[in-house]
């Protein structure tokens, strides 16, 4: 078995991160907006250069797929760059890929450099007060007329919400959602529609304290919730790291900074509740 | 407690065996260490050196590595005793030559024996990256590695270890240079290995004693162990280099220590960026 200095087997990291389903990650149809997108701005580019932030293996299967690119990868922990090559449709794909192991605020890459910058969902995954830096820096690492992609999660999701816990659970339970689609709404009842710093810890804190208080018995009676509230608590365990979502519009108020939006795309037919609610930007350099 | 995959393991064990001149020296550290401004500056270091990292680490330096082999960075984290501030660098799993780096914004590139792992040829087109790389005024810093056949033949060098004067990392090095050939500055590891073993086969036929013998065969095992075969280096002279690396640096300073027993061999140049 191989191990990583982190001290766990990557291996194994690769088949939980496998095992979480999408929103988590893209749904097909937001991998086609992806695809779609990168195909139709990296025509005519003979050896395309394109940026992933992150390690997503659906992105890196994306850059790939041009002919002669030059794909470098930014994640801060390397393990996740040994992990997630495993999950490619190419594993062997990864040995052509400049790594690195750096912040994505600090990275200290080549300024005006490349084509195409993929990101999905990185927004979220840099604290506020590091918005304006992040966004700069992406600026500033692309070329003149390169192109960032990437798709946000946002947290005004108009109906979704529900009035209290148990309603969440409900429409769950009568949706057949996912236990990822489960965490978000949960999220977003939790901690509203507002500009908010998210953790898990305050997820299950907020969870936990609602139960003690009402006395709820719901999610006992309830085996698909308590199925997925298990696997919520399997796969995203109590952690203080905060995500930084927002309403659409607060997002965008920064995106419009130091790009234009060329295109907004949502992806659909897989989940009514959280495809169309998260949009993909297309992105040009200002 | 960190967990490494057997092959780090192996480097880590391998590399933590070495001495001086096969690694910098306490000395040619205190040298470079004394060159570099304090004040976080920006250092780059090409490949993994434990030294040179634990050097950088101690100034409080912001750090980059950069090694085409990232078990290499992995590994070399164990070796370090700033080992807890691996995880404030940032490592780059790239070519030197062609890895997307910032422009015009390296206060230092460090690197050890760095020269002799670049084809000759493109030993002008190296200088000329590391150049575009450092902000004006900035150094390259770096420890070369010369042909020491002049200084202690491998034979000298085996005298000298079975003296106890030399240990066997002062061997490795003789032996690393004894398919050098001076038109091309090359010299092949496969080529070395086998001439050493040929040299001490004839050792070994030749001596009387027993004990003799056995010391003999515990050298090629050892120099087996520390030198990777399939491999080339270019032991480009000072002079040649200079003529490299003329258009883009101003050699400032040349230092060489006195705690290992081959220094002349492993000059350490500082380079100013014009």
């Amino acid at each position: 078995m191989i191990k990583t200095t982190s001290g766990y087997h990557w291996l194994t990291v690769a088949r939980r991160w496998s095992e979480i389903p999408a929103p988590m990650g893209p749904w097909p149809s937001e991998m086609k907006i992806y695809q779609k997108l990168a195909k139709k701005y990296l025509k005519g580019i003979k050896k395309p250069k394109i940026l992933i932030l992150g390690a997503t293996p659906q992105m890196r299967d994306i850059a790939h797929a041009f002919r002669n690119a030059e794909v470098t990868c930014v994640d801060i922990d390397v393990n996740m760059l040994f992990a997630m090559s495993s999950l490619l449709k190419n594993p062997q794909n990864a040995d052509s890929e400049i790594w690195v192991k750096s912040s994505w605020i600090t990275v200290p890459l080549k300024e005006n450099y490349y084509n195409l910058i993929l990101g999905e969902a990185v927004l979220g995954n840099v604290p506020f007060m590091l918005w304006t830096k992040f966004l700069q820096h992406l600026q500033d690492v692309l070329r003149h007329n390169g192109y960032f992609v990437s798709r946000v999660v946002v947290t005004d999701l108009g109906n979704w919400h529900g009035k209290n816990l148990d309603e969440v659970f409900s429409y769950a339970s009568e949706k057949k959602l996912n236990f990822i689609e489960l965490y978000f709404l949960l999220f977003y009842r939790i901690f509203g529609s507002q500009k908010r710093k998210m953790s898990n810890l305050d997820m299950y804190k907020t969870i936990k304290k609602y139960y003690n208080k009402k006395k709820q018995r719901y999610v006992l009676e309830n085996r698909y919730v308590e199925g997925l509230l298990n696997k919520i608590a399997k796969y995203l365990p109590a952690s203080p790291f905060q995500w930084s979502n927002s309403p659409q519009a607060f997002s965008e108020k920064y995106l419009k900074r130091y790009f234009k939006i060329i295109a907004k795309e949502f992806g659909g037919g897989e989940s009514q509740f959280s495809s169309a609610y998260h949009p993909i930007y297309l992105l040009k350099r200002k | 407690m960190s967990v490494l995959t057997h092959l780090q393991g192996f480097l880590k064990i391998q590399w933590g065996k070495m001495g001086p001149p096969l690694v910098p020296s306490e000395g040619e550290c205190r040298i470079t260490k004394g060159f570099i401004k304090k004040g976080r500056p920006r250092i780059l270091i090409l490949g993994s050196t434990p030294q040179f990292r634990d050097l950088a680490h101690s100034l409080g330096a912001q750090v980059t590595c950069i090694d085409m082999n990232l078990d290499m960075l992995t590994s070399m984290v164990e070796l370090m005793k700033y080992s807890r501030k691996a995880s404030q660098e940032a490592w780059i799993r790239a070519n030197w030559l062609q890895a997307p780096l910032k422009e015009n914004y390296w206060d230092y590139v460090m690197g050890d024996w760095v020269i002799s792992n670049i084809p000759l040829k493109i030993q002008p087109l190296f200088f000329k990256k590391i150049s575009l790389l450092l902000r004006p005024g900035g150094f390259f810093v770096t420890r070369h590695s010369l042909y020491s056949g002049n200084i202690i033949t491998f034979l000298g060098a085996i005298d000298n270890f079975l003296n106890k004067k030399f240990d066997i990392s002062h061997v490795v090095m003789p032996a690393a240079h004894l398919s050098f050939n001076p038109k091309t500055y090359l010299s092949e590891t496969t080529e070395c290995r086998r001439m050493a073993q040929n040299i001490i086969n004839d050792l070994i036929k030749n001596a009387s004693d027993k004990k003799l013998k056995i010391k003999y065969k515990e050298i090629l095992k050892l120099i087996h162990y520390y030198l990777p075969s399939g491999m080339t280096w270019t032991y480009t002279p000072t002079e040649v280099l200079e003529k490299m690396w003329r258009p883009y640096f101003r050699l400032t300073k040349i230092a060489i220590t006195q705690d290992h027993l081959l220094p002349a061999a492993c000059p350490i140049y500082f380079l100013k960026k014009h």
